[in-house]
């Protein structure tokens, strides 16, 4: 998944040169302006610190005098991103998730000193952090952050777009416990059926959906929440388009209905299939193996590190050979 | 393909107009103050100031004047002046107003001209230190220019007079201006007319990854536009690749892998990625279809689907720009890490976004459609009605609407949800009534509901569309189709003739229309529809020209159904042997068919009509086998039941050893498959039928009590369900079985009933059942009683029928059967003894007559007809009467009527008229009665009703005959006999004649009737008419000619004594 685009990112800006900052106090170049509307400053100021509702700074990265301001007194600031901070967003977007988790986890200890405002580095971090969790469905990790941070109260604050999806993390821990399904797929109904959620949202939550949904057993609807997970965020959401894609081919790989006509294919059974065309079941194999075409066409769920479409087991990719035209072949 | 260098653009935010003429103002003669004059403007970045200045110095003296005059300075001066041109093209070239982007060619030309200059001069020598710098700035012009071979040109000059010495070309080469040096060369590379990838996608490469693009402090867009000219390069090679498959599959992948190598590098972050959507979009669709040549077309669906990838979401992409506006607050420009973020710029985009959604166009829409086209094009209906669901979801405001709700309806009926498929389709009418799709919605409709057996809702909607369709439209067609189908399958055959046949005379081949594609389907049930009206002939007549219209089966899913119902009509037209034959026909040619079992169950229903049982035991079993097989639970319940009833058969023979071994056998066979059925369909719609079939057999393995009790749970079910069909026999079933087991015990079986079953108080269809049974039961013991002369007894039981007939008159007329009611009446009439209790029994009777006329119940109709006319000559309701005597009229003369019946009619007929004082049609009727009915149980009624109306008519001979043959034939019945000897003396001429048949008559009935009378036996009636007519004798004896013929009598009786006889 694309975070930039989709993690609502209030730009953060460059931090100044690190060498310059390696042997000393930690410093992100900040635009400040004031209530008044006027400039704190021309240039960017150096801040140090954001702590009792004060911001530490200083004019040149070097001044020897720092000077604080209210933050009562302040209209806005706009953060240059750190490059520590880019580099890591770097691996995210290239979906190098293991990496980014771990750069995330130090920047969020390291940036801890400018915390107090609205996705503040520190919480983006931990956001990060958490998403790069989710991407690894490292799942029994994810209460441990969001306990640490409350993002909501103290210094932690997640806005409010970035609340929704911490309110989704704990779907996620919920899911793993099957007696949770119920009334995840309630809340899911009241809550979130009807809402315009940002795409990358919309695909995690239908596939929840489509869990609850397949555990008790309607698998035309689970399907269908499969589909939108899988399409929502397009390939954007990779992990989760696979997931799902593999979930519904999993669901259908399983139907006794397709498994019988499965057989009657593979085997050349002319006559007897010839009564199957019509059946959900000989529909529902259709779908599958349309599935892993549009896979192996469009790389819906990604691609592997020589550019081809990640590798479907086995099992599901032999769909793929169920076409329309082959069973027309066989009934000729 | 546009071209920009923005490390210098950027350092120019607010743009002058261009002055290309030069003012009058800035013009002087010395060289010098030219010079510095321009110089000063430039470093102020003035450089529509500067340009003109620089101009006007290099045109002061003819170029050899000058090269003497300044030698290499001029150098400094040209390359001055391009510098300036170039930096001012590159303004007018993204000007807003037009007339200054025209003069863009002309500044860009200028610049090329003078950095040539620039280069040229002091070619021997290295004073000119710009020359080289020249050469490295004529590239980025041609590359402005769009002239990239020359552009790589005056680059490959300037690497080859590189030498390290001057620090602004040890800067571009080396230092930290390697990275646009390297960028620009890549996009030359990749935009020339042969373009060289391999060296292009090199230098990207080298340039995107993170820590080289900061190192370099490369801007984003500029990346960007490497990768633009990188995709151009890559179209060019699949074009030049003219379709080859495997060439064009390995350019994709090539694309393909350097995306996934930059994804991190190309995603931007939102407020910058937003602007490139276009970029992204249009690069998607440009390789979703390549023009080969204009036959041709390639699509490089993997490829178009990863660039697609990139595109960010718009509602992220605004809150996004909206945060760093606001952010940014009071700057117009701040620094971000490597980019230098301009508000003006962030709030254009915003503005293009808000445009954007506001005419309904966010690319995620045109991504989706997109999507859900290639999942249908897969064969995948459900990944498409997933994604058109979406865009429902986030853009029911756009004018499109009309195209994706279509879809949805489409594509929902294609999976089968017909709910969806209705929430759509009544979306799609709310908002489109004159949609140019909504013929096609409502047929989704129609048709999703019908085959989804929704047929309430489908018959709402056929019958709505009718309204408004034309005739012989597709949308008539569809809903005629739908309408007739849905009543068919509801089971209201009345209802599905009309649309049916309609759609069959509209549509059928040859027919005013043209043919419809669902002619088989209204052919077949048109004609299978008079069987649910048991027209047997009708529809064999039907079934006959359907199988020959529609022979195929494989145009004719209908046909093996249709050859059943075929079959069913001949069954019920008792053409057993036809029957047998057209099932036979199923079975040779339908032996896959899921009807197969059924043929068989019918085979054994003739066989067993035929008595041939045997047969249809066989013909049974292979049906229990074959819905066995094809798991088809409904017929193996039906044969379960069938093969109980036949083989549990109380009739059967069992006379000789042999046929008790036989019985005995089936009923064991019987009670295996009772068991059979019990433990998996005891709650399905053959219970009864089973619980009651399988009592004999039961008791006779001495299980009769659990056989009751399997019967009672049905029967308490069978009455919370509101079954009126099956709870009457299985009440009376109960009841027999129960008495037989229990020794005739009637009263206890009532006890049993109100303590055991705890049938609602509301049941009283089924508690009026009960009572009936119970009524029956106390005939029964009453009858035994009459036939034992137990008088006491027949007393007790006639009190315990009543009870029950009693208690039955406060029941809801509604809720009780025909049957039930004429016995309430018949019991009130029995019993009654005024007018107004003879008038309660009315009510019931009338509502008989009603449950008749509207075929809820046609049974003893004709008993509540007498009943009713009984009433009447009770009361003496003329205008009824009237009425009643047209029912009866009718009655007698229906063909439909029995024998029995007519008979009962026409004497009814005649004792009304007789009531009516209508004397002569009493003895017109009553002649043609007595003609007609010689042995019957009315003769008497009738013959009295006519001497009656004789004696009125005055003809007193005929009704002395009359009373004479009713006296003769009813002989000790006196409330017969009694009024017609009256008669008789009353109206016999010859006096003493009558005075002797009346003598003969007293004589012979004296002593019985005395002791009669001593005992008390005799009805006061009765004993009044007695003592009437002794009365009357007594009186006729001071008659003169009876005296006279006494006297004769005497003298005769003398006369024969003396002759000794």
């Amino acid at each position: 998944m694309n975070t930039k685009k989709s993690i609502k990112f209030i730009a953060l800006g460059l931090i100044a040169s690190s060498s310059l900052l390696a042997q000393k106090q930690l410093q992100v170049k900040a635009f400040i302006t004031q209530n008044n509307d006027a400039k704190l400053s021309i240039r960017p100021l150096f801040v140090e610190k954001i702590k009792s509702n004060k911001i530490w700074y200083r004019t040149k990265e070097n001044d020897v005098k720092i000077t604080s301001i209210s933050t009562a007194k302040v209209k806005s600031i706009f953060f240059s991103k750190p490059q520590d901070f880019v580099d890591a967003v770097d691996l995210f977007d290239g979906r190098r998730y293991k990496a980014a988790l771990k750069s995330f986890a130090a920047i969020k200890v390291k940036y801890d000193n400018f915390s107090d405002f609205n996705d503040s580095i520190p919480v983006l971090a931990a956001l990060y952090e958490l998403e790069c969790l989710r991407k690894l469905k490292q799942y029994d990790k994810f209460a441990e952050v969001l306990e640490a941070k409350s993002f909501s109260k103290g210094r932690y604050v997640a806005s409010d777009a970035n609340k929704t999806q911490l309110e989704i993390y704990q779907l996620w821990i919920d899911l793993q416990t099957d007696e949770n399904l119920p009334e995840i797929k309630q809340q899911y109904e009241a809550k979130w059926k009807a809402v315009k959620l940002p795409n990358y949202q919309r695909a995690q939550l239908e596939f929840i959906y489509g869990k609850t949904l397949e555990a008790e057993g309607n698998d035309g609807d689970a399907l269908i929440a499969y589909a939108k997970a899988m399409n929502a965020d397009f390939a954007g959401s990779e992990i989760i388009s696979l997931e799902a894609l593999e979930a519904s081919l999993s669901l259908i790989s399983r139907d006794e209905e397709v498994i019988a006509i499965r057989k009657l294919l593979d085997t050349r059974k002319r006559a007897e299939m010839k009564l199957k065309v019509n059946t959900a079941g000989y529909v529902r194999l259709l779908e599958a193996s349309a599935l892993v075409r549009i896979h192996n066409k469009l790389a819906l769920s990604g691609l592997d590190s020589i550019g081809k479409p990640i590798q479907l087991d086995d099992n599901f990719a032999s769909f793929g050979k169920y076409t329309k035209e082959n069973t027309d072949k066989l009934l000729k | 393909m546009k071209k920009q260098c923005p490390k210098i653009i950027v350092t120019a935010v607010t743009v002058a107009t261009v002055a290309l003429s030069l003012p009058n103002a800035i013009v002087a003669q010395n060289i010098g103050e030219l010079v510095s004059g321009a110089d000063a403007a430039g470093q102020a970045g003035d450089w529509a100031k500067a340009y003109p200045l620089y101009k006007q110095t290099t045109e002061l003296h003819s170029e050899e004047d000058a090269a003497e005059l300044f030698a290499d300075k001029m150098g400094y001066l040209w390359y001055r002046r391009a510098q300036s041109a170039m930096i001012l093209g590159q303004l007018a070239k993204q000007h807003l107003v037009e007339e200054e982007r025209a003069k863009a060619a002309g500044l860009i030309e200028d610049a090329i001209t003078s950095f040539k200059k620039a280069a040229a001069i002091g070619e021997t020598s290295e004073t000119n230190t710009n020359k080289n710098k020249a050469n490295y700035n004529l590239g980025q012009v041609y590359l402005a220019a769009e002239q990239y071979e020359e552009a790589l040109k005056a680059w490959e000059t300037f690497d080859k007079q590189y030498d390290g010495r001057n620090p602004t070309e040890k800067f571009i080469k080396v230092g930290k201006g390697k990275g646009k040096y390297i960028l620009e060369k890549s996009i030359s590379l990749l935009s020339q007319t042969e373009p060289d990838i391999e060296l292009g996608e090199k230098g990207l490469l080298y340039i995107m990854k993170p820590e080289v693009k900061a190192k370099y402090q490369i801007s984003e867009s500029f990346m960007i536009s490497g990768f633009r000219a990188y995709c151009t390069a890559i179209k060019k090679q699949v074009i030049n690749a003219k379709g080859d498959r495997l060439a064009t599959a390995k350019i994709e992948a090539q694309l393909i892998n350097f995306l996934e190598k930059n994804r991190a590098t190309l995603t931007l972050s939102s407020h910058q990625m937003y602007k490139f959507t276009p970029l992204f979009l249009g690069l998607a669709i440009e390789f979703k279809d390549i023009e080969i040549d204009k036959d041709t077309k390639i699509s490089m669906d993997k490829a178009a689907f990863a660039l697609m990838s990139f595109l960010p979401n718009t509602k992220i992409s605004k809150e996004s720009m909206e945060s760093t506006v606001e952010s940014m607050s009071a700057f117009d420009a701040v620094q971000d890490n490597l980019d230098i973020i301009y508000k003006v710029n962030v709030e254009g985009t915003l503005t293009q976004l808000e445009k954007n959604v506001d005419k309904g166009e966010p690319h995620e829409m045109s991504q989706n459609l997109i999507m859900a086209s290639y999942y249908e094009q897969e064969g995948n209906s459900r990944a498409a009605f997933a994604i058109f669901d979406m865009i429902e979801l986030y853009h029911s405001d756009h004018p499109k609407r009309e195209e994706w709700l279509y879809n949805l309806v489409r594509t929902s009926y294609n999976i089968g949800k017909v709910h969806k498929t209705v929430e759509f389709g009544e979306r799609y009418l709310a908002a489109f009534s004159t949609g140019a799709n909504k013929a096609a919605v409502e047929e989704f409709m129609l048709t999703s509901l019908f085959r989804n057996g929704r047929y309430d809702e489908c018959i709402a909607i056929a019958n709505k569309s009718l309204l408004s369709a034309t005739e012989g439209s597709k949308a008539q067609d569809v809903a005629l189709y739908c309408l007739g189908g849905s009543y068919y399958y509801k089971g209201l055959p009345d209802k599905a003739a009309e649309p049916l046949a309609k759609h069959v005379e509209l549509f059928t081949k040859g027919g005013k229309f043209e043919e419809s594609a669902h002619i088989v389907s209204t052919s077949y049930w048109s004609a299978s529809n008079e069987t649910y009206l048991f027209k047997w002939k009708e529809a064999g007549a039907k079934l006959d020209n359907f199988l020959t219209a529609y022979p195929d089966a494989a145009q004719n899913s209908f046909l093996a159904l249709a050859k059943l119902d075929r079959a069913r009509c001949f069954t019920n037209l008792e053409d057993y042997k036809a029957s047998v034959k057209m099932l036979n026909l199923i079975i040779a040619q339908h032996q896959d068919s899921p009807i197969i079992a059924q043929a068989y169950s019918l085979m054994g229903n003739n066989n067993q009509s035929l008595s041939v049982v045997d047969a249809g035991v066989k013909e049974y079993k292979k049906a229990l086998e074959l819905s066995r097989q094809l798991k088809q639970e409904g017929i193996e319940a039906e044969s379960l039941n069938f093969l109980i009833t036949i083989l549990g058969d109380s009739s059967q023979p069992d006379k000789t050893k042999e046929e008790k071994e036989k019985k005995a056998a089936n009923y064991n066979e019987a009670v295996t498959y009772y068991d059979d059925f019990w433990a998996k369909y005891s709650k399905g719609p053959y219970k009864a039928y089973v619980a009651i079939a399988g009592l004999d057999p039961l008791m006779a393995a001495k299980r009769g009590e659990e056989g009751l009790q399997n019967l009672k749970t049905v029967m308490i079910s069978l009455a919370n369900e509101g079954n009126t069909s099956d709870i009457e026999r299985a009440v009376n079933s109960y009841t027999q079985t129960y008495l037989s087991i229990h020794n005739n015990n009637a009263k206890q079986l009532e006890e049993h009933y109100t303590n055991d079953f705890n049938f609602k108080t509301d049941q009283y269809y089924t508690r009026s059942l009960v009572k009936m049974s119970l009524v029956s039961a106390y005939e029964d013991l009453g009858s035994k009683a009459k036939k034992n002369n137990d008088k006491p007894a027949e007393v007790k039981w006639q009190r315990a029928i009543s009870t029950q007939l009693e208690e039955l008159k406060s029941f809801p007329l509604v809720k009780m059967n025909n049957y039930t009611m004429v016995r309430i009446a018949d019991n009130i009439q029995q019993s009654a003894k005024t007018l107004s209790q003879y008038k309660s029994a009315e009510e019931f009777y009338d509502a008989v007559i009603s449950n008749d006329k509207s075929g809820k119940d046609s049974t003893y109709k004709s008993e509540a007809i007498f009943g009713i006319a009984k009433v009447l000559t009770k009361t003496g309701e003329k205008v009824k009467m009237k009425k009643a005597l047209t029912t009866l009229n009718q009655l007698k003369t229906d063909k439909n009527t029995d024998a029995k019946t007519k008979e009962r009619a026409f004497a009814t007929t005649i004792e009304l008229y007789s009531t009516l004082e209508n004397h002569e049609e009493t003895v017109t009727q009553g002649k043609a009665f007595v003609k007609e009915y010689k042995s019957s149980r009315f003769r008497t009624t009738v013959r009295q009703a006519m001497a009656n109306s004789y004696e009125q008519l005055g003809d007193a001979e005929s009704a002395v005959n009359s009373s004479n043959s009713i006296i003769a034939s009813a002989k000790g019945n006196l409330s017969v006999t009694g009024p017609e000897v009256l008669r008789f003396l009353r109206l016999k001429e010859d006096k003493f004649a009558g005075y002797v048949a009346g003598y003969k008559f007293v004589k012979s009935r004296k002593v019985s009737f005395d002791q009669a009378i001593e005992e008390g036996k005799m009805p006061n009636h009765e004993k009044a008419l007695w003592e009437e007519i002794q009365k009357v004798m007594k009186s006729m004896e001071n008659l003169p000619q009876v005296v006279e013929g006494l006297k004769q009598l005497e003298i005769k009786e003398a006369a024969r004594q003396r002759s000794g006889g």
